[in-house]
């Protein structure tokens, strides 16, 4: 079923070299930012009290995204019979690559100790959660990385790379839904932490990540897909924008169902990060940037303009950017208010380092820019010297 | 240390010192890190077992000494690191730090003792941070600009020392002075004869007397009249006078020290204190409670306060004491108070307008109006005499004998007859003189006289024989004469107002009242009313404080266990017998200075030469002294006369007084104060006005002996010594090297001008005082020696001294210099009371039955006849003599008239632990506790007024209507304060803590040797409001202070709040 | 915490976890030094009065002597806060700050307070919080490098050297009773660095520099009841420096031990006992 269709003629749209100059401008931009957390010994404006922010915020996007994107596109391409996308394949597993490279990235600088990153690997506590999101992340990328090599390497259905290709594919699905699972699990579990002990939080961030996936996969198709040009190309994209739209409303009613179980006992404790999240000083980021701009405007830009190719890269887009605020609107609430009876904690000592206040530092965000320019080179060189002369070569 | 050094330390040449003039960087630190290191390494490899690695339980890295970051003086273990202090913990031989404390003689050197630490507070534990100051400054300053303006340069010691003495145009740099004249000290030193001041003295005195005329003076004088300030006024002194010697915080030792130096070497009566500023009123009653009546005059007062015993009290009102975090002081207290409530054996009742940690706690708080003290107690009074619940048989003792006789340590004159005076009001005591000869009693006719069943009784007070009692109410006439028992007096004054009214003064309810007076009168001697700042610093303080105290002697409580103490030294003077050095004895060509001081204390108006009716220019004050608000405004006002020089040590009264704003103008003068002579650790609040700055050593860096306080039953002498290098430069004085210290200032002035009492010749011929050592080390023998000598220290004993201070260096610490100090058979003992940080009574000794061991076991007055012969120079109307309820009143006696409607609300003060006034701003630990302070406000309050937690307000009074601090040159600062909303105020008052506010000790820019040294913004936070309390309305650059007892005035000013 | 073991063994994989070097290290020195320390201290015991006695300082450090006879995993420290008695002074606070040479912006025992009622009828009640050393402290499992484990007397341990700072256990303290070390020195920015920042510390028997970069500036810390002055026969600095007396520490397993007197009454209490945490410290009220 996957080689059936006939070849299309590849369309070089992508001009490696301005996303070469784009990986490498971030990269010096966000030098900066490494050099303080690295020389310096800097943690931009994480406090003792809020001690997860932007970065373990920007860690999450991106492996949400990334894996719900491999995810969803074993979903729409085996069960939702979405073809058109077939070509895509080694483009999505470079982008996830890419993409988990640099979460490895940007969370061993979250760490008081970046060079101890290695006691992760060979020093680890599997009764901790967090060794298995490093174990299982670094896991996934070697699967991936293995998956892509035999895509590369497997000819026909007796090729004995087709077959690992077949098995990794198999196994990376639930070694995906187990590391978005774990990381919603990393923070579920923590029941010290009202706001995000949810039981529903590991779904949440499974369904999160799914709609996440089809966005970036929708944006993918649009832009590297090498169909383009072809009828397959416009009909896949429209296919999509149908299936994207449904997945938005899902994540809605899904954050609506977890807010509502946060919110209905009406603990204040529990409540408390919710009242952040949604009437805080960044309520703005939830509802003009996630809900406006994220949800609201895709939805009627795909409701209107269905037919339109680039409303339907808008969208997608849109929703990304605006889908940047929902980790970040789940750690920081979860930590930027004392637990109930400590209260006092924040009058009993005082330091620019104890508080509960917190907004990304400059340094924090150039660190993450730095992350996205490694992902952004990884994928540009990858794209260049491997995804493009293979696809070039074979169809 | 040098550039080398600090890169190998790993410092960046960044945070290395910006000017040498200032403490900092730390040369033995390279050192100390690889010693560190190879200790590490060493228990690493199993080398060392965890109590020898952890160096802290090690007795050779600790000395004992004595904290003074406040003036509690609680007993430490300083723990010092590679000769880095780095903890300080309680001493296990203080009763301060250890309840009950242990015996003192469990040898020091003894691991079980090292790893034993007793609890202080957290300022002390803070005191590190005093000591490593990164503000401190190591060198002498002299400005370079105008006063205050903030410009320093650093200058050698021996030339500040020759430029203060020689004097001349010292200033010749700075715009506006290029020809002002200084006259140097070698001038103003003008009479160093001691016989001819010693004549002149008796002269003096005997114009005060009467015996002599001026006239008769001058011509007596004629040749040397050239050394009185004014000739027409040689009661005024010498024109030694001249330099005002003023200090905040000085203890025994030093104390000596500067009276050597000040008063007996250059002969100025000007050694003034600031007792008055803490609460001085509670001093001076105290002081004439506890007069004697002997040899036909009222002497020997003390001056000191009774506190309550805290560890075997069952029920203590707390009046204006703040227990918990100020007061005398939490580490000695605390547990007392604390142990007693879960054994259920005490309870407490705080009156106070703001509830605190300690009203938090209480049994009952009473938030009764500021300055209704008297009021309270005079109420209480009056129910306990009406329902007869004081102590009959005590108080009907009216001499030694009936007191022994009845098993008291100590009697009152409550039952003495007083005359009513001309004035109507109570005068003198009826005594046998005024009898007529038929039916006067055989004996001494200066004997006073009890009425008992209708008959008098002559009495003796000090008579140990023949027991007098007599009836306590008794209102008759003797031979045509009104006279009053004591006691009838003092009811009659608690019967100015039913209980209702007095409620009604003190803005409680009558049941509150009730409540206290039953049960402070339910548990025999068991009970007592432990008062401080908040009862003495009202315009009625001493009187305030007669009332309270009247209250303790009702129930007779004083001298018992569970009842109230006096407090108990080891004299380190050595005036006692059996001492071998009464240092300030022992010195050759002493001068005995005379004059009336620039405070005018302790003197009557009416018996100088400037007497002139009334008022008098400002006030004089007969009963009181270390009047610490008059210093700088009388040399302001040049009355009595003015002034040539004043050294300001270790206090800021710019910052610390109530309007205590109104000093910079005249501190900022170089006509009212030629020279001003700072001695300091930092560049402080007021010496930021100096004209020179000389350093000294924090008080981890040098000698003084603490002495003790009401609350501490125990005899004592704490012990102050050097822990560490002094971080301040070394000067060379007398040929040795020496830090700078203020003993090192002295020493050298000395040595310029050749005064008396230092040098090799010091103590007397072949006995020297060249170093401030063989001065300090004489009173820790004294201290041994006091009473039955403390054991020699054995070889353990002597071992561990010597290494506890291998690391101080040897202008500090030199062990030949210190064993030549004393005699040898002193020295182990002398070891022996320094290995314990000084020298405390077992606890077992404490007590001799239901009885303290060092009770107060002579009279209590309970009216005061020598008061009540004083006049006020203001008024002209005789103080009182027995305790009595007055509203607020300025100099003149006049109601202060302030709007109610348009300064709707007092103002009021108290210390938090975490602070201690202007010094506790460099604390950094502490401050992370408490950044900030702010104006407490009650609920009702800000609810009526909108005003929330957090809001910033400036505060205005009728005396300060913009709410500016104005500093001179410094610029000028709103009273701007955060508002905290609470629960426990007393509605319609506001308070805030002292320590915030500050301009000085690193809260300002300041440019030292052409640097700008930073002001670090977490120095200068919160709210000082001492600027808008209110001014004497005819003194005008004074706060409102007690005519009596002479405290400043902090709780009486009317202010209003505006949102900035 | 066991809810992760749980989820991990429902992944198939067990919640074994990896005892890293480092913990077998330690755990050697925690019994080596048990015999070094009793003997040393025996040997220069004072003897005190039965009126000396009386004190509870003295006695608790007799209490703890012997408890440290007894082998570790016979001890069972236990801190009693007796909140009648404390007076929210602070000495702790600050006292933990000098002994374990916190930086700027670590705390290990800050004190809360509260007034309680409404005027004129109000208390107040102060309430030190050092670490609840939690019989299942839901820091310990979550840490992905075993750097902080459960001592065998109860103590939660942590090794610096370990920890690589991803501030895992401080989300998961119910207690706020981490903090992060990001090494701040109190007097940076002033005219000069002080020589007491710089003296290394003594925490966990090791001497542990202050430098940025350096552990444990990086590292998460917390309070440990003073393990390196337990192991020198001494009580936390915390104990002897409460003013209100209101601080008690010793071995729960002997009966003779103040500590076990105390929390065998009614008046106990420990902060958040709904969290299943089972602290070591409890409140009296
Ligand atoms: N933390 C700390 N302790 C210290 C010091 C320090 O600076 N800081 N300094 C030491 C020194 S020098 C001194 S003099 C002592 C002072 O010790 P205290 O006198 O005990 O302390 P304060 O807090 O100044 O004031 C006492 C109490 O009086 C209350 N008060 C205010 N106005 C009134 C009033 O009108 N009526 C009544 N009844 N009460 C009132 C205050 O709220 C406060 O609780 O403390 C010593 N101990
Ligand atoms: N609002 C308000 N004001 C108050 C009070 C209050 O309760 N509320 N309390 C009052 C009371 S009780 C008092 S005692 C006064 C205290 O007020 P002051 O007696 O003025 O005392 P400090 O502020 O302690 O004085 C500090 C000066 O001494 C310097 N210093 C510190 N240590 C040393 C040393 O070892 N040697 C030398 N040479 N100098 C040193 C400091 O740098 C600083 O310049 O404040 C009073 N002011
Ligand atoms: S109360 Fe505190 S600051 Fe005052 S002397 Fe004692 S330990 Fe030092
Ligand atoms: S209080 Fe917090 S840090 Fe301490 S053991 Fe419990 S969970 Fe861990
Ligand atoms: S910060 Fe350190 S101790 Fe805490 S969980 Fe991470 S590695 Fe473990
Ligand atoms: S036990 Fe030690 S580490 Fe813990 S709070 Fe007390 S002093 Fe600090
Ligand atoms: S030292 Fe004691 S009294 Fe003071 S705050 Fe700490 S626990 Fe409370
Ligand atoms: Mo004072």
């Amino acid at each position: 079923m996957l080689a059936t269709a006939s070849a299309p003629r590849l369309n070089r749209i992508h001009d490696y070299r301005i996303s070469l100059t784009i990986a490498i401008c971030a990269l010096l931009i966000g030098a900066y930012g490494v050099f303080k957390v690295l020389v310096l010994k800097e943690h931009g404006a994480l406090t003792s009290y809020v001690p997860w922010g932007l970065w373990v915020g920007a860690y999450v996007f991106l492996v949400w995204l990334e894996v719900g994107m491999i995810i969803s596109y074993f979903i729409l391409r085996r069960y939702l019979g979405v073809d058109g996308l077939r070509l895509l394949a080694p483009v999505a597993m470079l982008a996830a690559i890419s993409a988990l490279l640099g979460a490895l990235f940007v969370i061993a600088m979250d760490l008081g100790h970046p060079f101890r990153f290695w006691k992760a690997y060979l020093q680890p506590n599997f009764g901790s959660l967090m060794s298995w999101m490093i174990w299982l992340h670094t896991l996934y990328l070697v699967i991936l990385i293995a998956e892509l090599f035999a895509y590369f390497k497997g000819r026909d259905y007796v090729d004995r790379w087709k077959i690992y290709l077949n098995f990794l594919t198999y196994i990376s699905i639930p070694f995906g839904i187990l590391l978005i699972a774990v990381i919603g699990g990393l923070f579920g579990v923590v029941a010290a932490r009202p706001f995000w002990n949810a039981s529903v939080l590991p779904l949440m961030f499974f369904i999160a990540s799914l709609v996440a996936g089809v966005g970036l996969l929708t944006l993918l198709h649009l832009l590297f897909s090498p169909t383009k040009g072809t009828p397959m190309y416009e009909e896949t994209a429209k296919h999509m924008a149908r299936i994207f739209m449904g997945a938005i409303i899902i994540g809605v009613v899904a954050s609506l169902a977890n807010g509502l179980v946060i919110a209905y006992p009406n603990v204040p404790a529990h409540a408390e990060g919710l009242k952040l999240v949604l009437f805080g000083p960044y309520w703005w980021t939830i509802w003009i940037v996630h809900l406006g701009l994220g949800v609201v405007v895709p939805l009627l830009l795909l409701t209107f303009f269905r037919d339109k190719l680039i409303a339907i890269g808008i969208a997608a887009a849109f929703y990304l950017i605006g889908f940047t605020m929902v980790p970040v609107n789940i750690i920081i609430p979860g930590l930027a208010y004392p637990m109930p009876t400590m209260e006092g904690v924040m009058e009993a000592f005082s330091h620019p380092k104890l508080s509960f206040e917190y907004t990304p530092a400059l340094m924090e965000w150039l660190v993450v820019i730095f992350a996205v320019g490694i992902s952004l080179l990884v994928f540009t060189v990858g794209y260049r010297f491997i995804v493009e002369p293979y696809l070039r070569e074979h169809h | 240390m040098n550039n080398q050094q600090s890169k190998q330390n790993g410092l960046s040449r960044r945070d290395f010192l910006r000017s040498s003039a200032l403490v900092g960087g730390c040369a033995a630190l390279s050192v100390s890190c690889q010693r560190a290191q190879d200790l590490a390494d060493k228990a690493e490899s199993g080398g060392l077992s965890p109590d020898q690695f952890y160096q802290l339980a090690d007795a050779n890295n600790i000395i004992y000494t004595t904290c003074m970051n406040c003036n509690t003086g609680c007993g430490i273990k300083a723990k010092i690191v590679d000769g880095v202090l780095i903890k300080v913990d309680g001493n296990p031989y203080s009763p301060w730090t250890m309840t009950p404390h242990i015996d003192y003689h469990h040898n020091p050197a003894k691991a079980g003792i090292a790893k034993l630490d007793g609890a202080i507070c957290p300022k002390g534990q803070a005191g590190i941070q005093i000591l490593y100051d990164p503000y401190r400054i190591r060198k002498v300053l002299k400005r370079t600009g105008k006063r205050g303006a903030g410009g320093w340069k650093s200058i050698p010691f021996d030339q500040a020392i020759q430029e203060i003495v020689d004097g001349g145009r010292l200033f010749a740099d700075v715009p506006g002075e290029e020809s002002r004249e200084v006259e140097g000290l070698e001038s103003i030193c003008s009479l160093r004869d001691p016989q001819l001041m010693s004549q002149m003295r008796a002269d003096a005195a005997r114009i005060a007397s009467g015996e002599m005329t001026v006239e008769e003076f001058k011509n007596k004088h004629s040749e040397n009249l050239q050394h009185l300030i004014d000739s027409e006024h040689p009661d005024l002194g010498p024109r030694n006078n001249q330099l005002v010697f003023n200090w905040g915080r000085m203890k025994a030792g030093r104390s000596q020290f500067v009276e050597r130096f000040i008063s007996n070497a250059f002969g100025t009566v000007n050694r003034i204190g600031h007792t008055t500023v803490c609460q001085g009123s509670l001093y001076f009653a105290c002081r004439a409670m506890s007069e004697q009546y002997v040899n036909g005059q009222w002497s020997g007062g003390r001056k000191f306060y009774w506190q309550a015993d805290l560890k075997n009290a069952d029920f203590v009102i707390f009046a204006g004491s703040n227990a918990f975090e100020g007061g005398y002081g939490p580490p000695l207290r605390t547990p007392k108070i604390t142990n007693g409530l879960t054994e259920r054996r005490f309870k407490f009742a705080v009156v106070d307008p703001r509830m605190g940690k300690l009203g938090g706690m209480a049994w009952k708080w009473v938030p009764a109006k500021p300055g209704s003290e008297a009021a309270l107690a005079l109420a209480m009074i009056r129910w306990i005499i009406e329902n007869q619940r004081y102590d009959q048989r005590y108080l009907e003792a009216a001499n030694k004998a009936a007191s022994d006789a009845v098993g008291e340590p100590n009697w009152s004159n409550a039952p003495w007859l007083v005359k009513m005076a001309d004035d109507g009001a109570p005068g003198d005591f009826l005594r046998v003189v005024d009898l007529p000869e038929s039916i006067r009693p055989e004996g001494d006719t200066d004997r006073f006289l009890v009425s008992r069943n209708g008959r008098l009784i002559a009495v003796d007070p000090n008579d140990a024989k023949h027991a007098v009692t007599g009836d306590l109410l008794v209102d008759t006439q003797v031979e045509g004469i009104a006279v009053r028992s004591s006691m009838q007096l003092l009811y009659e004054s608690a019967c100015e107002n039913s209980l209702q009214g007095w409620a009604d003064l003190c803005g409680i309810r009558e049941r509150d009242i009730i409540e206290l007076a039953r049960e402070f009168t339910a548990h025999g001697k068991k009970a007592g009313a432990d008062i401080h700042r908040g009862v003495s610093q009202h315009t009625n303080g001493y009187l305030n404080v007669a009332a309270w105290m009247s209250l303790n002697l009702l129930i007779g409580n004083f001298g018992w266990k569970g009842g109230m103490i006096e407090s108990a030294t080891y004299n380190a003077s050595g005036t006692g017998s059996g001492q071998p050095y009464p240092v300030n004895n022992m010195h050759p060509g002493r001068l005995s200075p005379f004059g009336i001081s620039i405070i005018r204390d302790r003197f009557e108006y009416e018996k100088s030469t400037l007497f002139n009716g009334y008022p008098s220019k400002r006030p004089w004050y007969p009963l009181a002294d270390s009047i610490f608000q008059e210093v700088i405004p009388s040399a302001g006002d040049a009355y009595p006369y003015s002034i040539k020089a004043l050294m300001l040590y270790m206090g800021a009264p710019n910052y610390s007084l109530p309007a205590g704003n109104e000093l910079n103008a005249i501190l900022a003068d170089t006509q009212k104060i030629p020279l001003f002579i700072a001695n300091d650790i930092t560049i402080g609040a007021t010496s930021a006005y100096a004209d020179y700055i000389f350093p000294d050593g924090t008080y981890f860096e040098r000698w003084e002996f603490h002495g003790s306080h009401g609350s501490v039953a125990q005899k004592v002498q704490p012990v102050r010594t050097p822990v560490v290098s002094p971080l301040v430069d070394s000067c060379t004085v007398f040929g040795q090297e020496m830090s700078m210290s203020l003993e090192s200032m002295m020493m050298a002035i000395a040595e310029r001008m050749g005064l008396s009492g230092f040098g090799p010749d010091g103590f007397g011929a072949g006995k020297e005082l060249t170093h401030p050592d063989h001065y300090y080390l004489k009173m820790v023998a004294n201290i041994a020696a006091d009473g039955s000598p403390v054991p020699d220290a054995n070889e353990a004993e002597e071992s561990v001294f010597l290494r506890s201070r291998r690391h101080i260096s040897e202008a500090t610490f030199d062990l030949e210099r210190w064993k030549a100090s004393v005699d040898p058979k002193w020295w182990k003992k002398v070891v022996y009371v320094l290995n314990r940080g000084g020298r405390f009574q077992a606890y077992a000794d404490t007590y001799r039955g239901e009885q303290l061991t060092n009770a107060y076991a002579r009279q209590i007055n309970l009216y005061c006849e020598k008061s009540a012969r004083f006049r006020n120079s203001m008024t002209g109307v005789r103080y009182d003599g027995i305790a009595r309820h007055y509203p607020v009143l300025d100099s003149l006696g006049r109601r202060l008239e302030d709007d109610e409607k348009e300064f709707p609300l007092q103002l009021s003060t108290y210390r938090q632990s975490m602070q201690t006034k202007t010094r506790t701003n460099s604390a950094y630990w502490l401050l992370a506790v408490v950044p900030d302070n702010a104006i407490l406000m009650d609920r009702i309050t800000a609810e009526a007024n909108g005003y929330q937690s957090g809001d910033e307000v400036v505060i205005k009074s009728a005396s300060n209507p913009d709410g500016i601090w104005d500093l001179g040159e410094l610029g000028k600062r709103r009273v701007v304060g955060k508002i905290k909303v609470v629960e426990g105020m007393r509605p319609g008052v506001v308070t805030f803590s002292l320590g915030f506010g500050q301009w000085g000790n690193g809260a300002s820019d300041m440019q030292v040797d052409g640097d700008v040294i930073r002001r670090d913004e977490r120095r200068a936070r919160g709210i000082n409001a001492n600027a808008v309390m209110t001014v004497d309305p005819f003194l005008k650059n004074t706060s409102l202070s007690d005519p009596i007892g002479a405290s400043v005035v902090f709780y009486d000013t009317r202010v209003r709040l505006e949102a900035v | 915490m066991r809810f992760i073991g749980t989820m991990a063994s429902m992944f198939g994989l067990g919640a074994v976890a990896m005892p890293s070097l480092v913990r077998a290290g330690v755990e050697a020195v925690e019994s080596g030094t048990t015999g070094t320390v009793a003997d040393t201290f025996l040997k220069d015991a004072p003897e005190f009065s039965p009126e000396e006695s009386a004190n509870i300082i003295i006695r608790m450090q007799r209490e703890l002597k012997q408890a440290m006879r007894k082998p570790i995993e016979q001890r069972r420290w236990v801190m009693v806060i007796d909140l009648r008695k404390c007076t929210g002074c602070g000495a702790c606070t600050i006292s933990c700050i000098a002994e374990n040479h916190l930086p700027a912006g670590v705390v290990y025992r800050p004190v809360m307070e509260e007034e309680i009622g409404s005027y004129p009828n109000v208390s107040m009640r102060s309430i030190p919080r050092p670490c609840m050393q939690c019989e299942t402290a839901p820091c310990v499992p979550v840490c992905p490098v075993n750097a902080t484990w459960i001592r065998k007397d109860g103590i939660v341990d942590m090794d610096y050297d370990q920890c690589i700072g991803c501030r895992y256990c401080m989300t998961a303290c119910p207690y706020h009773a981490r903090t992060f070390d990001f090494g701040y020195a109190y007097t940076d920015g002033t005219p000069a660095r002080q020589p007491y920042e710089d003296i290394p510390s003594f925490e966990y028997n090791k001497r542990w520099s202050q430098r940025r970069g350096q552990s444990p500036a990086g590292n998460v810390r917390k309070c440990h009841f003073c393990v390196h002055k337990l192991d020198a026969g001494m009580l936390p600095s915390c104990v002897t420096s409460c003013i209100g007396y209101a601080t008690y520490f010793g071995d729960a397993s002997d009966p003779d031990n103040l500590v076990a007197e105390l929390i065998s009454r009614t008046n106990k209490i420990r902060l958040k006992e709904e969290m299943g945490t089972r602290p070591r410290v409890y409140y009296l009220i």
